[in-house]
């Protein structure tokens, strides 16, 4: 007969293997690979000829932007519809999958808990569906638009490209150490503003070593650990995706609308005049976006005129902290601030610094 | 089946256990049949069972949601009647499935003890170790019929009210007939692993005490108490360590290609409570004085 105590051994020793497990195998992927080296160019122009890379995998992407997570609870998950969605995409983590086939094939699938939006461009047809609100979009691409649709933007690749076309004197870039991302060894470059008028604190971007293809990038806020934004694989094939995932039919019981892309455009154009135009004050990292009296003037008072209205004005007033002349938002790598005339001004800095924009 | 003839629940095990290297076996069995004998279990599944066919009720003689709006498959339902199955599965996750395995699980010590008849059931030649593990197999075999009950219940009241045909997965793809009920398989299992941590915790409690009433509200509350947890944001680091945590993600076997990802994580979730908790329950039970 074994003694009691041997008895509740089990006990302690399966939750100490469990913990131990849990702490040590992340640590041992850990260690930074040894690559050959590659200067900040070298490294741009690697990334530059991964344009027509195939691959899928899992994008992850998180953020601690200061703000209240608006996602909301329960298994419905929030509202993928109205102006509610467009701050859960920011605030709240998502997962998505992500096919690329060469720069006319691609599609993102973000995956909400019980829904999927998803967003699918083949050769010139872009459609956009969510599965939730049953609803698609179709738009045919112009042959002039070279750039890709908004839903593509969210690879790592095309949100580098856009930061790296912004590099001027005011950053400094420089090779970081190497890292492993989704199991692939990748080369980080590192763009730091070389001002401190800024919030942004850092952008780093994880290059794979061998095709080039952005695995990671992530935005650092000055004076906080962890990154404010990132967008990083978790794991990565670098086979061609299968072509009958980028032909897409919406399923029957959908609302589709069609997009005219041009008439969009146009309609934009007509009664702009100039005084009512945004302008952008300073210059790069800590430059601030202003636009004019009038912009804002009645979000906070309006009287709501639908639903959606009512619960966009609702989160508003929640976000917004009311100070001397005005109402301010702050997050960790953007500040917005609503003079009480209704000037709205924003950038990458401190509310200090938007107030002092609006009083000039 | 012997034990079936000689004598009524809940005390059908005695005298079953001659053979030994058959014990485990026909434990089992006993277990199991007892455990579907009772009126209690059929109860609890009609219970499953009424959700589908109320959600399904309710739709055919309203309107129509909007979509969006209620929980998750809701509106897809007019379109297509298999529907009804995802939808009374996301209402019932929370709260009638954990409740009806709370009772069960919960059950599985602490109620032979209160009967007076876990003294017998050690009597004959079992060991506590198996008879833990015949209880706990018992349990997980409940999960499955009760998963199965809302499934295979809502997927019948859909095709009768409902026009029925190729469903829509949640990526758009459409998916014909066999590959929908291959799916809906497949999340019926994931729903069973899902609950095989809470039986595990259960069947932990169960061993705490003679009281059975206490073990299934214990076990019940403690799955409510880890779905709280988990919607608070301020515990974010908490979150995967939660065996609720991942049981929502069963939509993720109706995404085309399926992300696996949530599967594997869960395996290994629940993977962890089972240990952790079955051999708590081992060292208490088997150091108990068993004296009922």
């Amino acid at each position: 007969m074994a003694k009691n105590w041997q008895r509740w051994l089990p006990a302690g020793i399966v939750p100490a293997v469990i913990v131990a497990a849990s702490v040590v195998g992340p640590n041992l992927a850990q260690a930074s690979p040894k690559l050959p080296a590659k200067t900040a160019q070298e490294l741009l122009e690697l990334v530059a000829d991964s344009k027509d890379s195939a691959f899928s995998g899992t994008l992850e992407q998180s953020s601690e932007l200061g703000l209240p997570e608006l996602q909301s609870m329960g298994p419905g998950g929030g509202s993928t519809d109205g102006p509610a969605a467009a701050l859960e995409l920011l605030t709240a983590d998502h997962t998505a999958q992500v096919s690329i086939d060469g720069p006319d094939k691609a599609r993102v699938q973000v995956q909400d808990r019980l829904g999927e939006r998803n967003v699918t461009l083949n050769d010139d047809e872009v459609w956009y569906y969510d599965f939730r609100e049953q609803e698609a979009a179709h738009a045919v691409r112009p042959a002039e638009v070279a750039e890709a649709p908004m839903g593509a933007a969210y690879t790592p690749g095309q949100i580098a490209e856009k930061f790296l076309s912004t590099i001027d004197p005011s950053t400094e870039i420089t090779v970081g150490d190497n890292a492993r991302v989704a199991g692939r060894t990748a080369y980080e470059l590192v763009l730091t503003p070389s001002t401190d008028d800024t919030l942004v604190g850092a952008v780093s971007l994880a290059v794979d070593s061998e095709t080039g293809v952005p695995l990671s990038f992530t935005i650092a806020a000055q004076g906080q650990s962890e990154p404010a934004f990132s967008v990083a694989f978790s794991t990565i094939d670098f086979g061609a995706p299968q072509a009958s995932l980028f032909e897409f039919a919406p399923p029957a019981g959908t609302t589709v609308t069609e997009v005219p892309v041009k008439e969009h455009r146009d309609h934009d154009a007509p009664d702009r005049d100039p005084g009512t135009e945004p302008r952008v004050l300073g210059e790069g990292w800590s430059s601030i976006v202003a636009l004019p009296a009038g912009s804002a003037s009645d979000v906070f008072t309006a009287s709501p005129s639908s639903e959606d209205a009512a619960e966009a004005q609702a989160l508003l007033q929640q976000a917004f902290i009311q100070v001397d002349g005005g109402r301010v938002l702050q997050t960790s790598l953007v500040t917005v601030f609503i003079a009480d005339d209704g000037r709205v001004f924003a950038g990458a800095v401190s509310a200090d610094q938007l107030i002092a924009a609006s009083q000039q | 089946m012997p034990a079936e003839s000689l004598s009524p629940p809940p005390s059908a095990h005695d005298g079953v256990l001659r053979a030994r290297p058959f014990a485990g076996r026909a434990l089992l069995g006993s277990e199991i049949s007892v455990l579907f004998r009772r009126r209690r279990t059929w109860a609890m599944l009609a219970a499953l069972a009424a959700i589908p066919i109320l959600i399904a009720v309710v739709v055919r003689l309203s309107e129509g949601p909007e979509p969006g709006r209620g929980p998750a498959f809701l509106a897809s339902i007019t379109q297509n009647g298999l529907f009804v199955s995802l939808t009374a599965l996301t209402v019932s996750i929370p709260l009638f499935l954990p409740l009806t395995i709370g009772v069960v699980a919960g059950d599985t010590i602490a109620g032979e003890a209160n009967l007076g008849t876990l003294r017998y059931l050690l009597v004959a030649p079992a060991g506590r170790v198996r008879l833990l593990l015949v209880k706990y197999a018992g349990a997980a075999v409940f999960c499955l019929v009760a998963t199965l009950t809302v499934v295979t219940t809502g997927a019948l009241i859909g095709a009768a009210l409902f026009p029925i045909g190729p469903v829509a997965l949640l990526s758009g793809t459409t998916v014909s007939f066999g590959g929908y009920a291959v799916r809906l398989l497949l999340l019926a299992l994931y729903v069973t692993m899902s609950l095989l941590g809470l039986s595990a915790i259960g069947l932990f409690i169960s061993t705490l005490t003679s009281v059975p009433v206490g073990a299934m509200a214990a076990t019940a509350a403690l799955a409510a108490v880890s779905q709280i947890l988990g919607a608070l944001p301020q515990l974010e680091w908490m979150h995967p360590w939660l065996f609720t945590h991942y049981w929502f993600d069963f939509g993720d076997l109706l995404r085309d290609p399926i992300a696996w990802q949530s599967f594997g994580d869960n395996a290994l979730l629940q993977l962890g409570y089972m240990a952790v908790f079955g051999a708590l329950a081992y060292g208490r039970f088997s150091t108990k004085d068993i004296l009922t």
